[in-house]
């Protein structure tokens, strides 16, 4: 069964080649990966070039201007051949058995959208220690959980996330607003697809180890801006409902 | 079946408990095509007997003449010898089983190569001794090749018999003479084949190349040998133990001796110059160098010694150190920041740096592969780097590594000091990114976020590789030797 793998990048040409590696390197052979060039003014285009020589299976999108992640997302998803979309970021690495688990699942169940674990790494691939919970228990695990739209923070991470081809048709990410700037390109897409009565499910594996970077979207972001964009799509949505 | 190999033993006084070895393992060899001609030099029954014990059915001559030495003995051997390579064994040597399978071979493959040679293990694997890569120059100043090594017969130039020792220095010395004449290409007549090609008696306290020679007869058995060839003696040697490369191309470049340590054996040297000083492990047996009497003393502090002094060194070893050679030796650095180093450590250096000859900037090589030097610290850094840039091959280099056939070199050591890689470099025109703030040695900070350094050295890695280096890189970065003559002086 084919899959693809889309991985919108906007200057990133450092940790990119990790990520394409890590696609490339799966368990699971029929698949694609496309990356979506946004536009980088570094030398991203030179290095697919040469992956695209090292393996056919890389598929290259090259945005002469940046459009934003939420829209190079869509453009990657249209393109995309594979029966299942399995989003990674650029700056994220899949664990090598990803696709094989999440293809077990999709095949278990009904769900339109899977998720999983993840550990958080640093630039230089050690694990991030985050001290959570009452006790402050340490760990560089993300722990799946259901998804609800009241909570504070995102429970999934995107890297881990696949869905099916026809419910990125149903549920594009929103290109309107700010949420490509601020990094809620995922949680926008979810509220939106959870509303739409979208069939979300998780798996307990680790799939993907994401970087911390002090230079990512989520980590420069003003509170302010988040909770404003967040309001601005509830409303949205209500008009609609309302209309 | 053809003889390839003639193995000629000069038998005298054998040891009972290591003939025997010695014969049965010529006797195991893989190589099938060889001869044995076992030269008795005086008569020795028991050495009959023990032959005829040992080699089987193998085939072999027995020559016995009046005692000559050992060379007398070889020259006979020779005389008797089908083979066209040539191999002069000891009678208490044991070879490693494949060597000579081995060295046939490559003889066959590579017809410029005159002569092969490896190091050797003493019996009971306590010692050994590694021997060097092969230099016309360093062959010159001293042997590192030991008799028992295969030569071709074209350039067999017979053994002196009249020399009391230093007799294999001579024999080596002729058959780089004798290749000159047959237009053998000078630094590629030898091999080195890194290895210990056989074990051998751990020799008498007393024998004529052990300790038991004294200082004129030492120097005066050098100068038979240096006479009969033609070597000049020379005033200056440069000395070094782990920068080899360095101190040999200074050694070339202002005609001096080089040796890895320069007072093991008696010497006339009136300079001494010494290219790195580690204050770690046998520092105080190295140090002895700097107490030699009537010498001039130079040493070079490298990036590497500093790094050292500040990371691994007690304050007692360095004031030790600092209190014997300050004011006894001269003392250079290779920049600012390396002296501020060193001056805080208790040091009296100047900054001049190695000379390293003159520059040669070539073009840049067409495909874009990256040399990097780096210290332990930065290794998790280099392999988020390596990953970064899978399509830029990146190799680990050496002190003599020809770095032009690289784009450029990554180089980060904890002491941020220009060091001799990052010259050689400029030097041929190449690239450099390194944690080093000077000028064109692309700086990238490691103060920074190490997220930061690594997304900027890998963008440095992929822009440079696009343009040439500015000349102006290699001609600021290759002193000359006019200074440092002037100090000698």
């Amino acid at each position: 069964m084919k899959i693809s793998f889309v991985i919108p990048s906007f200057n990133c040409v450092t940790w990119l080649p990790h990520a394409v590696t890590s696609c490339l390197k799966q368990t699971h052979k029929d698949l694609e990966v496309i990356v979506v060039n946004d536009g980088s003014q570094d030398r991203t285009m030179e290095y697919l070039e040469w992956a695209q020589k090292q393996d056919p299976r890389v598929r290259v999108i090259d945005l002469k201007k940046n459009v934003g992640v939420c829209a190079a997302r869509n453009i990657g998803n249209a393109a995309a051949a594979g029966e299942y979309i399995f989003v990674n970021d650029a700056d994220d690495i899949s664990t090598p058995n990803r696709v094989e688990i999440v293809l077990r699942k999709f095949a278990a169940t009904k769900a339109d959208y899977i998720h999983g674990a993840a550990t958080a790494i640093t630039c230089i691939g050690y694990p991030v220690i985050f001290f959570i919970g009452r006790d402050r228990q340490p760990t560089a695990e993300h722990i799946p959980g259901p998804w609800d739209e009241s909570k504070p923070y995102n429970s999934i991470v995107h890297s881990t996330v696949a869905y099916t081809k026809q419910f990125a048709e149903k549920y594009p990410y929103p290109e309107q607003g700010d949420f490509s700037r601020l990094g809620l390109d995922d949680w926008a897409q979810q509220v939106v697809a959870k509303r739409g009565g979208a069939h979300f499910d998780f798996v307990q594996q680790k799939l993907c180890c994401y970087r911390i970077t002090r230079s990512m979207a989520t980590q420069r972001r003003s509170k302010v801006d988040v909770a404003k964009a967040k309001d601005a799509l509830f409303a949205s949505l209500k008009d609609k409902v309302a209309a | 079946m053809s003889v390839r190999l003639s193995i000629i033993i000069p038998v005298y006084k054998p040891r009972a408990d290591i003939f025997d070895k010695c014969i049965r393992s010529l006797k195991n060899q893989a190589l099938r095509d060889w001869e044995a001609i076992f030269v008795l030099d005086g008569p020795c029954p028991e050495a009959k007997t023990t032959i005829k014990h040992n080699i089987g059915t193998h085939d072999y001559k027995v020559l016995e003449i009046p005692h000559g030495g050992a060379c007398a003995a070889r020259n006979a051997g020779f005389a008797e010898a089908k083979g066209d390579l040539l191999c002069f064994f000891d009678c208490d040597c044991i070879i490693e089983p494949g060597a000579s399978a081995m060295w046939v071979e490559q003889f066959d493959k590579h017809p410029e190569i005159g002569f092969i040679y490896s190091g050797y293990k003493f019996i009971g694997d306590k010692f050994a001794i590694e021997s060097e890569p092969w230099n016309p120059y360093t062959l010159k100043i001293r042997n590192y090749i030991s008799a028992c090594f295969p030569v071709r017969r074209s350039l067999y130039p017979g053994w002196d018999t009249s020399l009391e020792s230093l007799q294999d220095w001579d024999f080596w010395l002729g058959v780089l003479g004798k290749s000159h004449e047959l237009d053998f290409a000078p630094d590629k007549v030898g091999r080195f084949v890194p290895g210990f090609a056989f074990a051998t008696a751990f020799p008498d306290q007393d024998s004529i190349s052990g300790r038991g020679c004294g200082v004129d007869v030492w120097l005066s058995r050098l100068d038979a040998v240096k006479r009969k060839h033609h070597l000049t003696d020379r005033d200056i040697c440069v000395s070094s133990l782990e920068y080899r490369a360095d101190a040999l191309g200074l050694a070339k470049l202002i005609n001096a001796d080089f040796l890895t340590v320069a007072n093991d054996k008696p010497h006339r040297y009136k300079t001494i110059i010494q290219v790195g000083f580690s204050l770690g492990k046998n520092v105080e047996k190295h140090a002895a160098m700097f107490e030699e009497k009537n010498v001039k003393k130079v040493l070079f502090w490298t990036g590497d010694n500093i790094s050292e002094i500040y990371h691994g060194v007690s304050f007692k070893q360095i004031d030790a150190i600092s209190t014997l050679i300050n004011g006894m030796v001269l003392q250079f650095c290779e920049d600012v920041e390396a002296k501020k180093l060193l001056t805080r450590a208790g040091f009296k250096a100047e900054v001049l740096p190695l000379p390293m000859g003159s520059a040669n900037p070539l073009p840049l090589p067409e495909e874009k592969k990256w040399a990097w030097d780096i210290s332990g610290v930065y290794s998790p850094m280099l392999s988020a780097i390596e990953q970064s840039l899978p399509d830029i091959p990146l190799e680990q280099v050496g002190p003599a590594t020809d770095l032009s056939n690289y784009v450029g070199l990554l180089h980060f050591f904890q002491d941020k000091t220009v060091s001799s890689t990052i010259r050689r470099a400029h030097m041929t025109g190449r690239h450099v990114v390194s944690n080093v703030q000077q000028p064109f040695c692309g700086f990238v900070d490691d103060k920074w976020e190490m997220e930061k350094f690594i997304t900027e050295a890998v963008s440095r890695v992929r822009s440079l590789s696009h343009y040439p280096v500015s000349p102006e890189a290699a001609e600021y970065y290759s002193p000359g030797i006019s200074k440092l003559m002037g100090v000698l002086r």
